[in-house]
């Protein structure tokens, strides 16, 4: 089932931005994109996809088409959307808020399964590629990202999570709580503790480490920041190993002066300017370059 | 070493332990419902992760543990945590090991049956066809609308409709019957799937590793796991793969990144593979059971590295 016969070719009209009203570094970058493709950029929020009043997703041999009309009456076809920049980490069913926990988590479940399933089937680019494990790529553990980022050849910042404190004590590392086993997004979200509360409490230790320096941050096959060329070749394998085009990397550093890998996440804030302007060139640039392409 | 991880009771994970004691493998259980006595340690290292687990007061390095067959179920999702009795602090300790060793098995460098990741495109089935159609098999026509108007076409084109969740989440196939037509006004509130009802014979192919077992299941039902629950039967025989569909089996898995699956088909009466979903955590000892196909040792020699 088609909606859109693939020979007849259609405009591409729509540049959409999918993200929280309160995320300042997607409307930043929205407000960048305004400013190079006028009112063909879209902001939306992730319920007023949900509350679409019209979802109309077919997959079949043939392949996969949508068409999506939303409150405003604005009607989304796949084949018109030049390319999505999704921020959505997860959804809610507003229309679902007084419903039994389970039925209201049943909501959600498959909203987001349409949801992961439309993005994936998009022609467009997406920026981050949808993963089976999030929206907006693949969501990873801090311990994943650190493996990950030693992989790619960075040196990272020492940890060690223990069950047991006192049978791995760790000496000379800063002890922090683990939040009660609950997955970690941050080691910098887990509080330190005093040593002497520890006991046989399941901790994190976190090497010591020099004040924060600046982030690298990568837009495609480019790295901004100011890291010296080695670490900017890391941090492209980093994300090309992951399949994230855009990945900020934070670094500490070490007792040598070393650029050491603190966090990874492919949810960069993208609040300043300079980087908005950045994510926005290259999403023009990608899909311009599809466009010709094409 | 190799290290079994779930609740020893579960048919899959006891048929997979009495493989392992049969085959005279080293192995070792995690009991899921005793995290709390075990211990984990992880660390950074040049490679990426290395640590050691103690199990049963024996302590061993990461590194010696050459594959893992995680059943292992989210620790939040045990009823109340009754199962972590113990002094204070033992359900702390038994979600930090649950978090701390499923973090460690999406990067391990062993065999792992199978990794959380990748367990993810079951829960998207229509996200999952698109990945299983570019592994060159037939699919079903799919519809996922809010519409009445869109699901009545849909019907009309195929005469029989079938209607499941789009997510993993209450996966029930129902057919749309009048009775159920009835009830479309619903769909408003949340879109839903529809797909052509496709006839034919259900094949149920488990892949281990490179090892493929095929199963037919006779059946009236239109879903057949749940076959016994409307006063059906069910009847399993092992089949041979014809060289094209194994290849196409092996070519899923490896592209979904689960070793370890069960891939559900229909043959149609024309001859056609249509297959419908890939389940990440496939309870394969209701087949085993009645096909006497040996998965579980399949599993275990894949863990181990035995050629089969």
């Amino acid at each position: 089932m088609r909606l859109t016969a693939p020979d007849v070719p259609t405009p591409i009209r729509h540049a959409l931005v999918v993200a929280s009203p309160h995320d300042g570094g997607a409307l930043a970058v929205g407000a960048a994109l305004r400013r190079r493709l006028g009112q063909s950029v879209r902001v939306l929020s992730p319920e007023e996809l949900v509350l679409s009043p019209r979802w109309v997703h077919a997959v079949s041999d043939e392949g996969d088409s949508t068409e999506t009309t939303l409150a405003d009456g604005l009607v989304l076809r796949d084949r018109e959307i030049r390319f999505v920049l999704c921020r959505v980490r997860a959804l809610s069913a507003p229309h679902f808020a007084r419903s039994l926990p389970d039925d209201r988590d049943y909501a959600v479940s498959e909203l987001h399964a349409l949801f992961l399933s439309w993005l994936a089937s998009l022609p467009c680019p997406v920026v981050n590629r949808p993963h089976a494990q999030g929206l907006a790529g693949r969501e990873r553990s801090p311990f994943e990202w650190l493996a990950l980022a030693a992989r790619a050849g960075l040196r990272v910042r020492g940890f060690s999570l223990t069950t047991n404190a006192r049978r791995d004590p760790c000496p000379g590392w800063i002890p922090h709580g683990v939040a009660d086993g609950v997955r970690l997004w941050s080691f910098d979200a887990s509080p330190s503790l005093p040593r002497a509360l520890l006991g046989r409490s399941p901790t994190l230790f976190l090497e010591p480490i020099g004040p924060p320096c600046p982030r690298a941050l990568v837009v495609g096959g480019d790295v901004l920041g100011d890291v010296p060329a080695h670490v900017a070749s890391g941090c492209l394998r980093l994300a090309a190993s992951v399949g994230c085009e855009l990945l900020e990397v934070r670094f500490g550093t070490g007792r040598g002066g070393d650029l050491r890998v603190t966090d990874v996440t492919h949810f960069p804030p993208l609040e300043a300017r300079p980087e908005a302007d950045c994510v926005a060139d290259w999403l023009v640039s990608k899909t311009t370059s599809v466009s010709e392409a094409a | 070493m190799i290290l079994l991880c779930g609740i020893p009771r579960e048919p899959p994970m006891a048929l997979a332990i009495a493989a392992a004691r049969a085959a005279r493998l080293r192995y070792a259980v995690l009991d899921q419902r005793h995290l709390n006595e075990v211990e984990l340690v992880l660390r950074s290292c040049a490679r990426g992760i290395d640590g050691a687990l103690t199990l049963g007061g024996r302590t061993v390095s990461l590194d010696s543990i050459r594959g893992v067959f995680a059943r292992l179920i989210d620790t939040g999702l045990f009823s109340g945590g009754r199962e972590h009795p113990g002094p204070p602090g033992s359900r702390e300790r038994a979600r930090t090991f649950f978090r701390a060793f499923t973090d460690w098995l999406e990067v391990a460098p062993c065999r792992v049956l199978n990794r959380v990741g990748p367990m993810g495109s079951n829960a998207s089935k229509p996200f999952q066809a698109g990945l299983i159609r570019a592994s060159g098999f037939a699919i079903p026509e799919t519809l996922v609308t809010n519409q009445v108007d869109a699901v009545r076409e849909f019907a009309r084109r195929h005469g029989r409709v079938i209607f499941k969740s789009v997510s993993s989440v209450r996966s029930i196939v129902r057919e749309l019957t009048p009775a159920a037509e009835r009830r479309l006004g619903t769909l408003r509130n949340l879109p839903t799937q529809f797909q052509e009802f496709v006839p034919g014979v259900n094949v149920r192919v488990h892949v281990v590793g490179e090892r493929l077992f095929a199963t037919e299941i006779e059946t009236e039902a239109v879903d057949y796991r749940y076959a016994r629950r409307d006063d059906l039967e069910v009847t399993m025989r092992p089949i041979a793969l014809d060289a094209r569909t194994s290849a196409r089996c092996l070519d899923l898995s490896r592209r979904l990144d689960l070793p370890l699956c069960g891939i559900d088909f229909k043959r149609t009466p024309d001859g056609r593979w249509v297959c419908f979903e890939v389940n990440p955590t496939p309870a394969y000892s209701y087949y085993e059971e009645q096909s006497g196909q040996p998965i579980a040792r399949a599993v275990v020699d894949h863990l181990a590295g035995r050629a089969p």
